[in-house]
Parts: structure tokens; C-alpha cells; sequence
């Protein structure tokens, strides 16, 4: 699946640059998204899917209901992942964590970063409410957390306000994953 | 949702310019008891778009904040300091609606998570 979504791209890019005779750019627009340099394809989109978004939330609202808590793997992983904040100097105020493992990233937090605004992200309601729902430890108590249903490829965000972000399992469902990094680049406050 | 969260959202709807802030629709606001914090408050406050949560405040039926951005040697007077955590933190719209204010759209909030998700003609 993953490999044709990858030829289907570069077929596409072939033919754009045949037709104009000109190396691909990237076009800015509203939604920073990388993929609208391409031309329509035949079902109107000019977007490359490669995952079913919609499946995907579906598929996701269903796990929800079948996450077991406290999965030492996944644990494994977000340990790992939020023990490099360790190794910053800086604190991060306010936190973006996109979508994957939310709940085992919060639980483990462990007041790590300096982080004291927490925004969980994630294409699924169930899972944020899932997240939102868990017990919290007295660790976690003086952090805001905020929970919204949002798209990892459309951050629903004002620009410049974040200091971190963060995601944990959570990218690699995402079809254009540069246009997504283009856009957590565009929210964080430059250092 | 709090008004924290409010404050930082926007419509990412293709081809609006200018997203922020969004209109609250409110249908069930709740109140729930948070511990006073100061520190993260006089943080938080620079962050703060101040016309944004004036207005989405009187939206939610809450008309003390001063319509003005007030000057930082506020931040001293604890009761401008309790108004600000009640607004901030206090405040959830529990269900209601987030609208874009260049197109209208509207972003259903459930059980206080707003869904900021996009059909895909809007993207």
C-alpha cells in the first residue's frame, strides 16, 4: 500500500514536470500542505492519499475501547521518548502532544520539560476521552491539559504558540508527513 | 473546553486568512473549582490574546474582565489575578459549537472537547 502511494507520487510528479518543462517547488498555501504543487488527479483530489483518514479515526475511536492501560511497550516507548527532555536546559511552557499514545504520554510526564500547558491532540474523540478520563497522579496535577479533536495535517492552531510538540505513535499514519512537520515548525515560537 | 484552550485554537479551514479567534456558540456552560495558581498565571499571561478571551468571556455570559488589555502591574492585584483563573480556568463550554469567523463553519464541542476536524472539501 504504502510502496504504490509512493510510485503513485512520483508518477505524478514525472508528468507535472514534463508538462511544464520546470523543476517541482513548493507552493505555500493557506493549509501549508506540500502535495498541492500536484495536478488533479482523476477523482478531483489533488491530494495523495496513501491512508483512509477516515478509516484511520474510525479505526482509532474502536481501539479506544479495546486500549489496554498500562501497556508496557508502548510505556517503553513514551518513556524513551519523553526521557529526552531531560537532556534540554529549557523549559517548555506550553506543549503540543499529537495524537498516538496519549494517555501514556500524560501518565508519564512525571513533570518532565517544565511543561505547565498541555495540549492532547488527536484525530479521534474516543481516544482523547479515553485520555481525559484516566486517573491522573499528584505529578500531573499543576498541569493544564486541554483536549482536542484535531487533524495532525491541519493543525488547528494559531501560529507561534507552542514551545514543544511531541508525538508518540502518532505520525506515521499521516500522508503528507512533511506538510505536517511545515506546519508544528510554523506553530512553535522560535528559539 | 476552558477558555485556555480557546485562546489558542483557530479555523484552519483552506483559504481563510484569518482564523482567529473563533466565535463561541454556547449551549451548556459548567464551572468547575480549580486551585488558585498565580504563578502560572502571571506565565500564562503574555501568551494570552486579550481580546480573544474578553470576547469569547461575555460569549459565555462573563462581563468582568476589563475590555481593555490591562498592564502588567495588575498581575499584583489579586482581585484581577482571581477574575483572570476564574475566566481562564474556571469556565468550560461543555457543549456548544466553536465558529469560524470568516466562513461560518462551525467545530461541535462534545462533552467539553471541541473537534476541530475538516471535511474534506475544506482542505
Amino acid at each position: 500500500m504504502r510502496a504504490f502511494g509512493a510510485f503513485q507520487r512520483s508518477s505524478l510528479l514525472l508528468r507535472r514536470r514534463r508538462a511544464n518543462n520546470e523543476p517541482y517547488a513548493l507552493v505555500p498555501s493557506g493549509s501549508f500542505c506540500t502535495d498541492n504543487g500536484f495536478e488533479t488527479t482523476s477523482n478531483g483530489s489533488s491530494r495523495v492519499s496513501i491512508f483512509d483518514r477516515h478509516l484511520k479515526r474510525k479505526q482509532r475511536d474502536r481501539a479506544a475501547w479495546l486500549t489496554r492501560p498500562n501497556d508496557s511497550f508502548v510505556d517503553a516507548v513514551a518513556e524513551n521518548l519523553l526521557d529526552r527532555l531531560e537532556d534540554c536546559r529549557k523549559t517548555f511552557p506550553t506543549a503540543l502532544c499529537l495524537g498516538g499514545s496519549l494517555e501514556a504520554v500524560r501518565r508519564l510526564l512525571r513533570g518532565r520539560g517544565g511543561i505547565e500547558k498541555l495540549i492532547m491532540m488527536d484525530t479521534s474523540y474516543d481516544m482523547l476521552k479515553l485520555c481525559k478520563d484516566a486517573q491522573q497522579d499528584a505529578h500531573n496535577d499543576n498541569i493544564e491539559t486541554c483536549f482536542v479533536v484535531g487533524d495532525e495535517e491541519f493543525l488547528p492552531l494559531k501560529e507561534s504558540s507552542l514551545d514543544l510538540a511531541i508525538s508518540c505513535l502518532g505520525l506515521h499514519w499521516t500522508n503528507d508527513l512533511p506538510g505536517a512537520m511545515i506546519q508544528v515548525s510554523i506553530f512553535l515560537l522560535p528559539d | 473546553m476552558r477558555l485556555l484552550t480557546h485562546n489558542m485554537l483557530s479555523s484552519n479551514i483552506k483559504g481563510v486568512a484569518n482564523g482567529f479567534p473563533l466565535l463561541i456558540e454556547v449551549e451548556k456552560v459548567i464551572e468547575k473549582q480549580v486551585d488558585f495558581n498565580p504563578d502560572f498565571l502571571k506565565n500564562i499571561f503574555p501568551k494570552i490574546e486579550w481580546q480573544a478571551l474578553v470576547q469569547a468571556s461575555r460569549s459565555m455570559g462573563y462581563s468582568e474582565l476589563p475590555e481593555e488589555s490591562p498592564e502588567s502591574s495588575m498581575l499584583d492585584s489579586d482581585d484581577f489575578l482571581m477574575k483572570f483563573h476564574h475566566v481562564l480556568l474556571e469556565l468550560h463550554l461543555e457543549e456548544g459549537a466553536l465558529v469560524c469567523p470568516e466562513t461560518g463553519r462551525k467545530f461541535p464541542v462534545n462533552k467539553g472537547i471541541p473537534n476541530m476536524l475538516l471535511h474534506e472539501d475544506e482542505v
